[in-house]
């Protein structure tokens, strides 16, 4: 009588330790559809898979919102894979920080859009993973300068700050918050220009001394901003160690730090 | 057209170790044109390590090839004169050179094909004997 083959494959996949599997599951980080196969093989492989899988998503568009909902809807346990999201504030009633705070092992937050001061409930709703953001990126806003650095300093951990393709827009209104205010640690700060304005001074002149600041990445350096680079480098250029240049007019596609492609987007 | 500048700021980062150009383009060519004709690719690297106050230790250059041909055309010889006569660069321990592909007119390995030119081509550099290290980039095919 031939053997079962389902029986083997069941004996077979026993008799591979688990941490082999994980080694063999880790390769294919970043193809989403070798992993979404991976998960399908036997529970086991289900959990490492969707580690890859699940780990950035990306709500930039209704269409990624209405797919995010659905697929939370039949496996709320992915939420816990999610360990960094690029979020669309392009509604000032965006709900991004609350949609953030579904996540309990975010590390890294990307945002696009406009930046609009959050909503009490929403800062307290973030507050149960706030310390767990370790990176904050924002990528190609439109940003009222005062608001950035009340929003940074909710995350008392923070060690990456990117700032891509950003454009200042300073108004005039002051601005009160009642939010929780930190001084994070911020090691590494990223800075990226494109073609749609210059370095904000809000950023460049932070509320407190980023006495942690070491490591520093420039990209796409146009002399309008000299004046602004030239500041930073006055003010910090002593304890930067590790200085990243770009070679100015590379017209690179804009992408969180690290340049990775979310796995999960529409 | 030369766009080839100097990044004056560099020069008020005293405490620096680490440097890193990234994207470099050493092939002027097409509308990616970086370095005017007759002009060292390296000029910009140059420019920037001259205007340098403190003594590095670690020196990546990230080479952005297009297509296998220009590896050809890369002048590796300026490279090993640029780490061997500048004083900031005399306590190096580490030289990285990171090839990034770029697909163009139907994509190549950056893996299987800059690596082993880029090793043929630096190895008999001397003065980088032993520092060195080639790493390289790209999409996969």
């Amino acid at each position: 009588m031939p053997p079962n083959p389902l029986i083997m494959a069941s004996r077979c996949q026993r008799e591979i330790p688990p941490e082999l599997v994980d080694r063999i599951i880790d390769f294919l980080h970043d193809q989403p559809k070798a992993l979404t196969a991976c998960s399908l093989v036997a529970r086991s492989w289900t959990v490492t898979s969707r580690y890859h899988q699940f780990s950035m998503v990306a709500l930039i568009t209704p269409r990624c919102w209405g797919k995010f909902n659905r697929l939370i809807e039949t496996s709320p346990t992915m939420l816990r894979f999610v360990r960094s999201v690029i979020v669309d504030v392009a509604d000032t009633y965006s709900p991004w920080m609350s949609v953030c705070a579904s996540f309990p092992s975010l590390q890294h937050i990307t945002m696009n859009g406009v930046v609009s001061p959050p909503w009490r409930e929403e800062a307290a709703a973030i507050s149960s993973v706030a310390h767990n953001i370790t990176s904050f990126t924002i990528n190609l806003t439109v940003v009222r300068a005062h608001y950035v650095w009340p929003i940074i300093r909710m995350f008392p951990n923070l060690v990456t700050l990117g700032y891509v393709g950003a454009r200042c827009v300073v108004t005039v209104v002051p601005l009160q918050l009642s939010l929780p205010c930190h001084s994070p640690p911020i090691s590494t700060m990223s800075i990226t220009n494109t073609t749609l304005g210059g370095v904000s001074d809000a950023l460049l002149n932070p509320p407190y001394p980023l006495t942690s600041l070491s490591t520093l990445d420039i990209r796409d350096v146009y002399p309008e901003r000299r004046a602004s680079l030239q500041a930073l480098a006055q003010a910090y250029g002593g304890q930067i160690s590790r200085l990243r240049l770009h070679l100015r007019g590379h017209r690179q596609q804009c992408t969180p730090l690290g340049g990775f492609k979310p796995l999960l987007s529409c | 057209m030369t766009v080839v500048d100097t990044p004056d700021y560099i020069s008020h980062f005293t405490n620096l170790r680490h440097l890193t150009f990234a994207n470099l383009f050493l092939i002027p060519r097409g509308r990616y044109k970086r370095v005017a004709e007759g002009e060292s690719p390296f000029a910009w690297v140059n420019s920037a390590i001259a205007a340098l106050r403190s003594p590095i230790t670690h020196f990546t250059i990230e080479v952005l090839i297009r297509q296998p041909a220009q590896l050809d055309a890369v002048d590796w010889k300026a490279l090993d004169v640029l780490l061997s006569t500048r004083e900031v660069l005399r306590s190096l321990v580490r030289v990285s050179v990171v090839f990034l592909g770029r697909l163009e007119g139907g994509g190549w390995d950056p893996k299987s094909i800059a690596e082993p030119v880029a090793v043929r081509r630096l190895m008999p550099l001397t003065s980088m004997m032993g520092l060195l290290t080639v790493s390289t980039r790209g999409p996969k095919l």
